[in-house]
């Protein structure tokens, strides 16, 4: 599905990203964790294509092309979402408009009729359903006037509704109160599935007790400094980074 | 100026004939005016961004082809409205509705009018004093080829809007002006559109009074979607009795030049004057709004929201001034411009301008300029929408609010879909 090597980031000319390397398969569910500053919304900036992220060495693979060389729209056309963290208001673009486009570009890449108004509500009502959310947020401007976990929930929303193949979701959890993270958590669980891969980043083990990742990386300084299984988030929750040289403040 | 020959003084000699009243004083009296004040240059404020330098050539034109014009007419027809169409600046009852048989509502044409109506004519040569900017409301009535009347009775409740519709205008300029008066709690609608009107290098001058009386409301829209190289000026002057409220809202997205002016003056107390509007601009087109409320009387409102997008070579211009006499205490005003450039080389120019002589009022205002927002576009861009729709949506998110000014959704709907076309959005 994803196929990360050696690359090398620089925002501003500041290298950020030292080399990482990562495969991430169908079906997979990766947690990239790691202190503040060590890269990883740069990473999923690099993964996102947004402008001025310059990746200076190294290849990413996505699909059997070549993801660097992608528009930022071709990316999410062809089934990678990204999930921000500060989701973006959009003034005066109504919600649900917003949310169909999104769905009939995704359609139209995959060679499927868009889909008009009234069949857009059937989709939209079944997969409400099964995130159990109501529809009210889509009336308004997107994310306008939006709390942090309306916010966090409409990207969820959007994530079913287009249907990706591979999900990094940065800082999915911030945020989120206990409820909110519960529903937030249901709906990235719906989306695992054999043909499916999910890239988590965040900075809190919480999340992974409601997402259970088949693998844990350390991002420290640019590179991943350690894998491992779910128990590494575990020892990170109970030692934090210190056994990385990493001593973060309180 | 040169005294023996004025511009326009021969020209003006062979339309007269042509011309509703032909030989009538005022309009003689309105030609005296004009040729008093000449052509307002640019030095003036309020023409700064307005050039009238292409006006000087030939103000008759050329005979029009009637083909094509009636089909595109009925495209612009809101259903169940009243329909007046105007083609070269002549009424032409075949395309509009009946006149007569709505209750309280006398509707009749000016040029059937003038002949036989001292006040109607009185009205039209405007008192606009030694004021140069009044240049072009006074050409106006000296060569007025036509316009609507509108008359309203007290208490009248007009449901159906009225539509007044210019097309057809030759090359040369066309002349209009409406009147239009609703008595003591009347309420009524008016929608003017100029689409496609206007022929190459033509000018379309459009002067409208407006006397709003006591408790009275008017909803004024006008869609100004005139073809690229077509001119429209417009000036409406605006009388605003005690708790009398006057709605406009103007869409100015066609045309080289369209220009939109609106002088508003409250002459009893607790009224409300909203004046909004959309300016959109491509090529070197050139969209200038002017406004002036004068809150002469205490416990009055007004409102203003302007938003403009400009690509290309285009520019805006939003002069909005409000003047609070010292006698209007309790005065609450504001104002607003937003712009948004879709190239560097497009221009806004804002110009707020506030003068205040009471002390207990309430006044804001508001202008910003900027470019459509990079983060905005890349969240968009992350949902699939390629570049060029993601911008489409954003400049249609950046005016939608304004559009909200608009109660009646049939008619928001009628305005907004004028913006979606210049926008490319279906």
């Amino acid at each position: 599905m994803l196929e990360i090597k050696n690359i090398h980031a620089t925002v501003g000319g500041n290298a950020i990203l030292k080399g990482i390397n990562l495969t991430v398969n169908g079906g997979e569910v990766h947690a990239i964790m790691g202190p503040n500053g060590a890269g990883k919304s740069t990473l999923g900036n690099v993964l996102a294509g947004r402008d001025g992220y310059d990746v200076t060495a190294g290849s990413v693979t996505y699909r059997g092309q070549d993801l660097l060389d992608m528009a930022p729209d071709a990316r999410a056309r062809d089934g990678l979402f990204m999930g921000f963290q500060y989701p973006v208001e959009l003034p005066g673009v109504n919600g649900m408009t917003f949310l169909r486009m999104a769905a009939n570009a995704v359609r139209g890449h995959r060679g499927l009729e868009p889909l008009d108004g009234m069949d857009f509500l059937k989709l939209l009502k079944t997969k409400m359903a099964e995130l159990e959310m109501d529809d009210a947020l889509l009336k308004r401007s997107v994310n306008v006037g939006f709390s942090g976990g309306e916010k966090k929930r409409n990207e969820i929303i959007q994530m079913a509704i287009m249907d990706p193949h591979l999900m990094i979701l940065d800082e999915t959890d911030s945020g989120l109160d206990i409820d909110a993270l519960k529903l937030v958590s249901q709906g990235i669980n719906l989306m695992r599935g054999e043909d499916k891969a999910i890239v988590m980043i965040t900075h809190y083990q919480r999340l992974l007790d409601y997402v259970k990742p088949d693998f844990v990386h350390v991002l420290v300084d640019g590179r991943f400094v350690d894998s491992g299984g779910p128990e590494l988030a575990l020892k990170l929750e109970r030692e934090g980074y210190a056994a990385y040289g990493v001593h973060e403040a309180a | 100026m040169n005294v023996e020959s004025p511009l326009f003084a021969e020209q003006f000699e062979a339309m007269k004939p042509s011309l509703p009243g032909g030989d009538a004083s005022w309009r003689q009296m309105a030609f005296d005016r004009f040729a008093a004040l000449g052509l307002p240059s640019r030095k003036r404020e309020a023409w700064r961004h307005t050039s009238l330098s292409a006006l000087k050539g030939d103000l008759t034109g050329q005979p029009l082809d009637m083909e094509g014009i009636t089909s595109a007419l009925e495209n612009q027809k809101i259903v169940g409205a009243l329909h007046l169409v105007f083609v070269g600046g002549h009424f032409v009852p075949e395309l509009s509705s009946a006149l007569d048989g709505v209750d309280g509502l006398t509707l009749r044409t000016l040029g059937s009018s003038v002949e036989d109506e001292d006040a109607l004519v009185d009205q039209i040569v405007l008192n606009g004093g030694e004021n140069p900017d009044e240049a072009l409301v006074a050409l106006n009535g000296a060569l007025v080829s036509d316009g609507a009347v509108i008359k309203l009775a007290d208490g009248a409740q007009m449901k159906q809007p009225i539509q007044l519709i210019y097309a057809g205008n030759p090359t040369g300029l066309v002349n209009i002006r409406n009147i239009i008066s609703l008595g003591k709690g009347a309420t009524a609608t008016l929608v003017e559109i100029a689409q496609d009107a206007t022929a190459t290098n033509g000018w379309l001058n459009i002067v409208n009074q407006i006397d709003v009386e006591d408790g009275a409301r008017l909803d004024h829209l006008r869609v100004m979607a005139d073809g690229a190289d077509a001119n429209h000026i417009s000036q409406s002057r605006v009388s605003l009795a005690a708790d009398a409220r006057y709605e406009s809202f103007a869409l100015l997205s066609g045309g080289a030049l369209a220009r939109h002016e609106v002088q508003a003056v409250f002459t009893g107390t607790g009224g409300h004057c909203g004046l909004s509007g959309i300016g959109l601009g491509a090529g070197k087109a050139v969209r200038d709004v002017i406004t002036h409320i004068d809150h002469a009387l205490p416990d009055c409102t007004s409102a203003q929201i302007f938003k403009n997008v400009m690509d290309d070579h285009a520019s805006s211009v939003f002069q909005g001034k409000v003047t609070v006499q010292q006698d209007a205490q309790r005065t609450d005003a504001i104002q607003s411009n937003h712009n948004i450039l879709l190239a560097r080389t497009a221009t806004a120019n804002s110009k707020p301008e506030l003068v205040i002589f009471a002390d207990d009022v309430k006044c804001a205002h508001g202008a910003t300029v900027g470019e459509l927002d990079a983060n905005q576009l890349f969240y968009m861009r992350t949902r699939g929408l390629d570049e060029a729709t993601a911008r489409q949506l954003l400049v249609e998110g950046f005016i939608a609010d304004v559009f909200d000014v608009i109660e009646d959704p049939a008619l928001r709907d009628y305005v907004r879909a004028h913006a979606s076309a210049w926008l490319g959005v279906s």
